[in-house]
C-alpha cells in the first residue's frame, strides 16, 4: 500500500507596501486545560494564543510537538496561517476588520479574535506585520479578499 | 453601532456580537412546571423601557456569553458581568 | 449679462486648462474649478429644471447646500446621474448634461406644466389617487426623478476603513483648526475631517488675519508637524452610538477612476463639531429665477474661482454678512444695489456707500423679471402689500441674497442633542451638550478661534491631558448690527419659493396649515419641503418659520424635523466596500474542491459551502446525472464528499452528563466505538438538528451535526454550558475543517474499500467505527449511512483529502452529489431538517418518541413535549406519498386538502418529491394531519398546487428496503 501524498497550500501576494504569504507551520492544536490571561500570547516555541477561558491555540512553527493539556485536538490540517508584512499591512487590517491596527488590542504580546472580511480569525502583530489564523475551508475566500485589498491599498495617496 | 465592553476582550464593535435577548430563569424540574409557567418562560419577557437586562455573546471573538445592563431608551450600556458573577 | 471668469484672482490654476462639455458643447475650466464654477465661468445660466413645475434653475449655492445644480456627469467610463455640480471637482474630459428635461434644460418641452401650477399645489399627487389611484399614478411616477440610470455595472473600486482616535474634529475652518491644534498639543491622537479639497473652510473666501498671517496662509501651516491626521474631501455624514461616526472620503484623485469613495468608521473618545453654518436666502416673489443665489456663494465664486457672477447685481439681505459680498463684487467691477430689510442702515453700510454701492434701508426685492434668468429686479418697502408698491426697477442679472445663517447642527442632533431657537441670532443652536461632544457656533472669527481652542481644551481635559499652547490671535472686529428675521414678503397672489428643487412655495405652507397639517413633520411630508436631494439645507428654517406664522405658534413651538444620517448622499458602493460579487459573504471550499472542479461537477452553494450538486457527463442534464448517480450507488458503489459535515469533539469528566442534558436521545449509555442517530431540540421542543454522536473514548464524544447547522449547534452547546451548566466540566472543539470525509456507499463498498485499509471491515457492524490507516494515513472509518446502502464514511486529515479522493475514484465508484444523495435518502424516508421539518415539528411528529418516555433528565425541550399542543391528536405527521400518476412528481409545498361543507382546508403539505430510480416512479414525503393513521388505513389525499389537483396514496416513508437488509448486511 503506497502512502498518500498530502496537499499543501502555497500562495504569495506581492503588492506595493505589503507581502502576504501562506505559512506552513509544523503543527497547530486546540488545547483545553491550561491557564492563560485573556487575549494574550504566551511562550515562543511553541507559542500559545488565548481563544477562550477554556481553550488556547498552540502553534509549532518549525518542529512538531505535543502540547500539554487535558484535552488536545490536532488542528494542523484545519487551520490556515497567513502573514502580512510591510508598511501597508496595517491598512489592509483597517480595510478588513473593525480594529484599528494601532490599537492596544494588537500590541505586542496580545492577540484578538475578530472578523476579517467576514471570516472569524485570530489576529496578532508579529515581526514587521501581522499574522492571522482561520479555518482552512475559508482559504480561497481569504486569498481572494486579500488580493483585492492589496491591489487597492498600493495605490492610495 | 454600539461599542460593547466584553468582560474578556474589552470594547469591541457591535457586529462582533450576537444578541441573546432578555434572560430568563429556566424553571426546573420539568415535571413540576405548569403549562402557563412554561409558556411564560418560553415566550414572555418584561421588555422594559429604560435599564434592562440582556445577554450577549461575543460570537466573532471569544465566544463567551455575558450579561449586560443597558438602557433601551438611550442605548447607554450601564454594566456588563460574566455569568454567575453577582449583579 | 452672464457670469464670467476674471483674468486674475481666485485659487484656480489658469496654467492648467481643463476641457469639458456641457450638453455636447465644448467648454474650458481650470484646475481647482468645480463643475459649477466652470459652468458659471462659461456663462451658463440654466443648469436644470425644477422637479414639479419644470421651471428653469440656475446655480444657487457654492457647496453641499446647492438645490439646483444636479447634473448627469460622465468621466473616464464612470457615470453619475445625480451629481451635485458645486461639490464635484472638474476633470479634463468630463461630459455634463442637465437632467429632468427634454431635449435639454434650455428648451425643456415640459416647461408648459408651470402654466398649470394652480392645479398642482402641494398634496395634488395624493389627491389624484381618488377614486382610482391607477389612473394618474403611473404617468406621474414615470415623470418623476431627476437623473436616469444607465443600467451599467459600477466597476469602480470602493473601500472601507476603520480608525480609532482620541479626538475627531469635524470641520477644518478656523474653529476646527484651532481645536485640532490644541488637542494634538496635549499629545492626543487627532483626526481632522473636512469635506473640501483644501483646509481652511470659510478662510478660503473671507479676508482674515490670524497670528499676523493671512487667514489662508495660517490655515495651510497651522497643523504642520502636529501629527494630526487630516482627511480632506471627507464628509462626516453620520453620528452613531458611542462616539462612532461615518465618514465618506471622496478620492477624486484616485488614478483608476473618478470618485472612488472610501467609507471610514471612526470611533472617537471625544468629538469636536466645528461644521460652520449654512446660509439661507430671503424669500421674495419669483425668487427662483436663474441668477438668484446665496450671497456667500457669490463671494465664494469670486474669491475661490475668480468668477464674477454678474456685472449688475442686487444684494438683498437682513444681516451684515452680505455686505462683504457687495464690497467684493463692487471691487471686481460690478454695479451693486443693496436692499437691506432693516429699518435703519447698519454701520457697515458706510463702507459700501463710499465705494458707490446704492444702499437702501427697509427694502426688499418685490419681484424679479426675465425669462430664462433674472433681467430686472423690483425693489420696494419691506412691508409692501403688493408688487406695485415697488419704488424702483433695477437692471440686474443676479440677486445675491442672505436671510441669515443656520449652524449645521445635524451631527449634534443625530447624537440626540437638543436644539433651542436663539431669537437674537435667528438660528437653531444646540441646547445643552451631548456627552463627549463639543459644538462650536460662533458669529465672528475671534469667537470661532476662541471656541475652537476652548473645545480642544475641554476634550483634552476630559481625557486627562493638558493643552500646552496658547490660542491663535486675531484682531477684534467691530460688533455687527443685529439681524432682522424676515420670513417672506407679505404679498399674496405671487409665488415665493422655499424649496427650489421640489417647487414648494409659501402658498403651499399656508395650504398645509389650512388643511390642518400643523406639525412640522406633517408639513415636510405634505408639501415635500426639505425632502429633495439637498434635504432642505437652505429651505427648512424658512419653511418652519412660516408655518409658525400660519398656525399662530412660535418657532420653538414648531421646532425642526428629526435629523437623520446621512448629511449628504453616500454612494451605495461605498457602503458595500469590497463586500459585493464574489466577496459579498464568506464561502467555504471542501478540501477536495479542485478535484470536483476537475470532474466538471455542478458546484452550488449550500449554506456557505460550495459543494457538488451532481457530476454531469457530456450531454447530460442535471436531472439525468442525478438519476444515473443514485442508480449507480444502489447497483454497485457511489462516492460522496461529506467533508463539510460538522465534527465537534466533546471532552471532559462530565461530557456524557452534559450531552444527555442537551440531546433528545440517551447518550450516556453509548458504548465506545459506536454511533447513534440523535436529535437536538430547541427549548420549545422543535427539532433543531439531527446528526450522529460517536463515543470515542471514556469521556470523549464526537458530534456530527448537519453541515449547515454546525455553527448553530456549537453556539447552542456553548450557550447552555456557559449560562445554564457552568459547573459541568466539559469543553468543545470544532474540528470540522481538520478532516476530509468521504462516503463509499453501495453493495460493492466493502469489497472496494477493504484493500485500502488495515481496519477489518467485516467486523464493523452498522453504526460502529474503528480507527486505523487508509492507504498508510491514520484515520477513521465509520459505518453510517444516509443512502440506505452499506456505507462507510472514511475520514483522514484534510491535507490528504484530495489524494484520497483520487485513489477512491480509481475504484470505479461513481461520484454522486448532494442532489443525488437527496434522492437516495428520500427513497429511505430519511428526513432533511428544514426541508421535511419546519419551526413547529416535534420529535413525535417524525415518529421518534422513545426518549421522551425513557429519559429522566431535564433535557432541552423536554417540558415542551407534554404541552396540550404537543399532545394534540391531529398534529401533522411524517409520511410517504405515492402519486397515483407514477410519472408525475408533485411540487414541494403542494397542500393536501380536505373539502368540507364550508370550503377547503389544508391537512398539510408535500416536503420532498422526486423521481425514484430504485422504484422507477415518482415518490414524495410530507407532513400530513394524522399521518400515521392514514398510513395504517392506506388512505388517499388530494394534492393542490396553483389551481391544479392530483391524488396520492399515503404510505410508509420508507419506500426502499423497509427491512434494512442492505444497510445491515
Amino acid at each position: 500500500m503506497a502512502d498518500l501524498p498530502p496537499d499543501t497550500l502555497r500562495a504569495q501576494i506581492d503588492a506595493r507596501g505589503v507581502t502576504i504569504r501562506v505559512l506552513d507551520p509544523a503543527a497547530q492544536f486546540y488545547v483545553t486545560g491550561t491557564a492563560q490571561a485573556p487575549n494574550t500570547i504566551a511562550d515562543i516555541h511553541p507559542y500559545s494564543l488565548w481563544l477562550a477561558p477554556d481553550r488556547t491555540l498552540v502553534v509549532y512553527e518549525n518542529q512538531r510537538g505535543t502540547p500539554q493539556g487535558a484535552f488536545v485536538s490536532d488542528m494542523t490540517d484545519g487551520l490556515i496561517l497567513i502573514e502580512l508584512v510591510g508598511p501597508r499591512a496595517g491598512e489592509i487590517l483597517s480595510a478588513s476588520t473593525t480594529l484599528d491596527p494601532t490599537s492596544t488590542v494588537l500590541a505586542p504580546g496580545r492577540c484578538a479574535q475578530t472578523l476579517f472580511g467576514g471570516v472569524k480569525v485570530v489576529l496578532y502583530a508579529y515581526g514587521n506585520g501581522f499574522r492571522l489564523h482561520a479555518e482552512r475551508s475559508f482559504a480561497a475566500f481569504l486569498l481572494e479578499w486579500l488580493r483585492k485589498a492589496a491591489s487597492a491599498i498600493g495605490e492610495s495617496p | 453601532m454600539l461599542s460593547i465592553p466584553c468582560p474578556w476582550c474589552g470594547p469591541r464593535d457591535e457586529p462582533e456580537f450576537l444578541f441573546g435577548g432578555e434572560p430568563a430563569v429556566r424553571p426546573v424540574p420539568a415535571a413540576d412546571v405548569t403549562d402557563a409557567a412554561w409558556a411564560d418562560y418560553l415566550y414572555f419577557r418584561d421588555n422594559d423601557k429604560g435599564p434592562h437586562a440582556e445577554i450577549w455573546c461575543h460570537a466573532a471573538g471569544c465566544g463567551q456569553w455575558f450579561v449586560m445592563r443597558r438602557d433601551t431608551a438611550t442605548h447607554a450600556i450601564l454594566s456588563v458581568r460574566k455569568p454567575g458573577e453577582p449583579a | 449679462m452672464t457670469a464670467r471668469r476674471l483674468s486674475q484672482g481666485g485659487r484656480i490654476d489658469r496654467t492648467k486648462p481643463l476641457p469639458f462639455t456641457w450638453h455636447g458643447t465644448a467648454m474650458t475650466g481650470f484646475a481647482g474649478d468645480t463643475v459649477a464654477s466652470a459652468l458659471l465661468a462659461n456663462g451658463v445660466k440654466i443648469v436644470g429644471r425644477s422637479f414639479k413645475y419644470h421651471r428653469a434653475r440656475g446655480i444657487f449655492g457654492a457647496w453641499v447646500e446647492e438645490p439646483n445644480g444636479i447634473l448627469d456627469l460622465e468621466y473616464n467610463g464612470a457615470h453619475d446621474p445625480n451629481a451635485r455640480a458645486t461639490t464635484v471637482q472638474l476633470q479634463a474630459g468630463m461630459a455634463a448634461r442637465g437632467v429632468n428635461a427634454r431635449p435639454d434644460v434650455d428648451r425643456d418641452i415640459y416647461r408648459g406644466i408651470d402654466l398649470l401650477n394652480r392645479f398642482l399645489p402641494a398634496g395634488f399627487y395624493y389627491k389624484t389617487f381618488f377614486p382610482n389611484w391607477h389612473r394618474y399614478e403611473p404617468r406621474i411616477r414615470a415623470m418623476a426623478g431627476l437623473g436616469r440610470l444607465r443600467g451599467d455595472t459600477d466597476a469602480r473600486h470602493f473601500e472601507n476603513r476603520s480608525a480609532l482616535a482620541d479626538v475627531l474634529v469635524v470641520g477644518a475652518g478656523p474653529a476646527g483648526l484651532a481645536a485640532a491644534r490644541a488637542a494634538s498639543s496635549a499629545g492626543l491622537s487627532v483626526i481632522l475631517a473636512d469635506d473640501r479639497a483644501e483646509i481652511g473652510g470659510s478662510l478660503l473666501w473671507n479676508d482674515a488675519t490670524i497670528d499676523g498671517y493671512a487667514g489662508i496662509d495660517w490655515a495651510a501651516h497651522a497643523l504642520v508637524n502636529s501629527g494630526v491626521r487630516i482627511l480632506s474631501r471627507t464628509t462626516v455624514f453620520g453620528a452613531y452610538d458611542d462616539g462612532a461616526f461615518g465618514l465618506l472620503e471622496c478620492r477624486a484623485t484616485a488614478p483608476t477612476g473618478w470618485a472612488e469613495d472610501r467609507l471610514w468608521t471612526v470611533r472617537a473618545r471625544q468629538t469636536i463639531l466645528a461644521p460652520g453654518a449654512i446660509e439661507r436666502p430671503l424669500v421674495f416673489p419669483h425668487n427662483d429665477r436663474p441668477g438668484v443665489m446665496l450671497a456667500a456663494a457669490a463671494l465664494n465664486y469670486l474669491r475661490q474661482y475668480g468668477v464674477l457672477v454678474g456685472d449688475e447685481v442686487v444684494v438683498a439681505t437682513n444681516n451684515d454678512s452680505a455686505y462683504a459680498t457687495a464690497l467684493a463684487l463692487r471691487e471686481a467691477g460690478a454695479t451693486v444695489t443693496l436692499a437691506d430689510v432693516r429699518p435703519a442702515l447698519p454701520d457697515v453700510a458706510h463702507a459700501a456707500q463710499s465705494v458707490g454701492i446704492r444702499v437702501l434701508a427697509n427694502s426688499v426685492v418685490l419681484n424679479t423679471v426675465g425669462s430664462g434668468g433674472v433681467r430686472l429686479v423690483d425693489i420696494g418697502p419691506a412691508d409692501a402689500a403688493s408688487p406695485r408698491d415697488a419704488t424702483m426697477r433695477v437692471p440686474a442679472s443676479v440677486v445675491a441674497t442672505s436671510g441669515g445663517f443656520s449652524p449645521a447642527v445635524h451631527l449634534h442632533s443625530q447624537s440626540r442633542g437638543k436644539l433651542r431657537w436663539d431669537e437674537s441670532r435667528a438660528a437653531f443652536l444646540p441646547a445643552g451638550t451631548v456627552a463627549n461632544q463639543h459644538f462650536v457656533a460662533a458669529d465672528t472669527l475671534a469667537e470661532a478661534i476662541a471656541q475652537g481652542h476652548g473645545a480642544g481644551i475641554a476634550a483634552a481635559t476630559a481625557l486627562g491631558r493638558t493643552v500646552t499652547i496658547a490660542p491663535p490671535t486675531t484682531p477684534t472686529a467691530p460688533q455687527a448690527d443685529p439681524i432682522r428675521p424676515y420670513w417672506c414678503v407679505p404679498i399674496k397672489g405671487v409665488r415665493q419659493w422655499l424649496d427650489l428643487q421640489n417647487d414648494v412655495t409659501v402658498k403651499d405652507v399656508r395650504l398645509a396649515a389650512r388643511e390642518n397639517y400643523s406639525s412640522v413633520e406633517h408639513l415636510k411630508r405634505y408639501t415635500t419641503l426639505g425632502m429633495a436631494t439637498d434635504q432642505g439645507k437652505t429651505s427648512n428654517v424658512n419653511g418652519l418659520a412660516l408655518l409658525a406664522t400660519a398656525t399662530g405658534q412660535t418657532i420653538p413651538q414648531v421646532g425642526t424635523t428629526t435629523f437623520r444620517p446621512p448629511y449628504t448622499p453616500v454612494t451605495l458602493g461605498a457602503l458595500a466596500g469590497m463586500r459585493h460579487g464574489a466577496l459579498y459573504a464568506p464561502w467555504r471550499h471542501l478540501p477536495a474542491h479542485a478535484e470536483h472542479a476537475a470532474l466538471n461537477a455542478d458546484m452550488r452553494e449550500y449554506g456557505n459551502w460550495w459543494r457538488p450538486a451532481c457530476y454531469k457527463r457530456p450531454g447530460e442534464t442535471a436531472a439525468d446525472a442525478i438519476q444515473r448517480e443514485a442508480a449507480a450507488a444502489r447497483r454497485s458503489a457511489g462516492l460522496f464528499d461529506g467533508s463539510s459535515l460538522g465534527k465537534i469533539i466533546v471532552d471532559g469528566p462530565d461530557a456524557a452528563a452534559f450531552l444527555n442534558l442537551m440531546y433528545y436521545n440517551e447518550v450516556a449509555n453509548l458504548k465506545p466505538g459506536r454511533l447513534r442517530y440523535v436529535l437536538l431540540l430547541r427549548e420549545n421542543g422543535v427539532v433543531y438538528d439531527d446528526g450522529v454522536v460517536a463515543r470515542i473514548g471514556p469521556g470523549r464524544y464526537q458530534l456530527s451535526p448537519s453541515s449547515s447547522h454546525t455553527a448553530g449547534v456549537l453556539a447552542m452547546l456553548e450557550a447552555w454550558h456557559q449560562t445554564e451548566y457552568p459547573s459541568l466540566r466539559v469543553a468543545l472543539h470544532d474540528v470540522t475543517s481538520a478532516w476530509a470525509t468521504f462516503a463509499l456507499s453501495g453493495p460493492d463498498s466493502r469489497n472496494l474499500l477493504a484493500p485500502m485499509t488495515d481496519i477489518e471491515l467485516t467486523a464493523l457492524p452498522h453504526m460502529a467505527f474503528a480507527d486505523g490507516t487508509i492507504l498508510g494515513i491514520a484515520g477513521r472509518i465509520a459505518r453510517v449511512s444516509f443512502t440506505g446502502e452499506r456505507s462507510y464514511e472514511i475520514s483522514v486529515p484534510a491535507s490528504y483529502g484530495p489524494s484520497l479522493w483520487r485513489a477512491l475514484l480509481q475504484t470505479d465508484a461513481t461520484p454522486y452529489g448532494i442532489e443525488s444523495l437527496s434522492v437516495l435518502r428520500a427513497e429511505k424516508g430519511y428526513i432533511l431538517i428544514g426541508t421535511d421539518t419546519d419551526g413547529m415539528t416535534l420529535p413525535d411528529d417524525l415518529g421518534i418518541s422513545g426518549p421522551l418516555r425513557a429519559k429522566k433528565v431535564d433535557f432541552v425541550g423536554k417540558r415542551s413535549l407534554t404541552t396540550p399542543d404537543a399532545l394534540r391528536l391531529d398534529r401533522r405527521q411524517f409520511v410517504g406519498l405515492l402519486p397515483l400518476d407514477p410519472h408525475a412528481v408533485p411540487h414541494v409545498g403542494s397542500h393536501a386538502i380536505e373539502r368540507t361543507a364550508t370550503g377547503v382546508r389544508s391537512l398539510g403539505w408535500v416536503t420532498s418529491a422526486c423521481h425514484s430510480p430504485a422504484l422507477g416512479r415518482s415518490i414524495a414525503l410530507g407532513m400530513i394531519e394524522r399521518g400515521r393513521a392514514l398510513i395504517e388505513s392506506g388512505g388517499e389525499v388530494e394534492l393542490f398546487h396553483l389551481g391544479k389537483t392530483s391524488r396520492a396514496k399515503i404510505v410508509s416513508p420508507v419506500f426502499y428496503d423497509a427491512a434494512g437488509e442492505k444497510l445491515h448486511g
